[in-house]
């Protein structure tokens, strides 16, 4: 095998192999996480659009429930067996008849 | 932190970057001789700068504190690679970053940069330090000194020493088998 040439001092044989080492291009400076702006990306506004529309129906149907509650709130006549009772139980059943469903005994 | 401050931050980091990358690399090479490991140290040490601050630390002497965390951190590196691999092999020692053109010239680069890395690893880390920031990032005897910490008279004298114990290896070389 021949003889590899050898540098012509220590000197040079430091600084060929010092240099042959150091990064070319030298690296970016790096970017730390929490100074990164946040990404929006499509699939983040998708999300978002798909979330204030689940809010917005969810908003609707409540209002909805709760109006025709309101609107079914007056009952026919008569309907309510505690229509008209007070908190001691007098007046409730007032209109019903506990017997009118039983068989009169002979 | 604001955004206005956020991005002051950023610029003053990324001025200290531009400052003190070079010789928070060196340290790093210096410790581990390999040119991916010293990168992969360098921006580690910077993120941990950066996250001091988040955490509201103060560095008074920001260079200082990148220079001790590299070195750090290249002692870790080498630990627990050590312990992954053992020792490393010679192919991993012998890797030639710079771009050669010719596969006889990478092979004679190879075999010289071998030699030198053999000279290097038989010298104190400490020595190994200034040989980085001399011959890698040219800084004068005077910059090494006060970057380490210690007098221009023993930059000199380390620097003499590591020069005559590669000369003392071509030597040997040349006159042997």
């Amino acid at each position: 095998m021949a003889s590899t040439p050898l540098p012509p001092d220590a000197d040079r044989a430091f600084a060929e192999f010092f240099r042959s080492q150091v990064p070319n291009p030298w690296p970016a400076c790096p970017v730390p996480a929490s100074a990164k702006p946040a990404p929006v990306s499509e699939g983040a506004w998708g999300s978002r659009f798909a979330l204030a529309a689940s809010v917005a129906l969810l908003l609707g149907l409540g209002f909805a429930f709760t109006g025709g509650l309101a609107s079914n709130a007056k009952m026919p006549a008569g309907g309510n067996l505690a229509n008209g009772a007070t908190a001691d139980g007098k007046g409730l059943l007032k209109h019903a008849d506990p017997m009118k469903d039983f068989p009169m005994m002979p | 932190m604001n955004a206005a401050s956020s991005a002051g931050r950023r610029g003053e980091f990324e001025a200290l970057y531009e400052r003190h990358a070079r010789a928070v690399w060196a340290v790093a090479f210096a410790r581990w001789l390999d040119a991916e490991t010293a990168r992969d140290v360098m921006q580690e040490t910077f993120l941990r700068l950066w996250r001091e601050w988040e955490s509201g630390e103060a560095i008074q002497n920001p260079r200082a504190w990148l220079l001790r965390v590299a070195r750090n951190l290249a002692e870790d590196t080498a630990k627990s690679s050590f312990r992954r691999n053992g020792t490393a092999p010679a192919e991993h020692f012998n890797g030639v970053c710079s771009p050669s053109p010719s596969p006889t010239e990478q092979l004679e680069l190879a075999e010289r940069n071998a030699r030198v890395r053999a000279v290097l690893e038989e010298l104190p880390a400490g020595d190994r330090d200034i040989l980085t920031l001399k011959y890698a990032m040219d800084y004068d005897a005077d910059a090494i000194a006060e970057m380490l910490g210690i007098q221009v008279s023993a930059v000199h004298m380390r620097l003499s020493r590591a020069r005559q114990r590669m000369a003392d290896r071509l030597t040997d070389h040349e006159g042997g088998p």
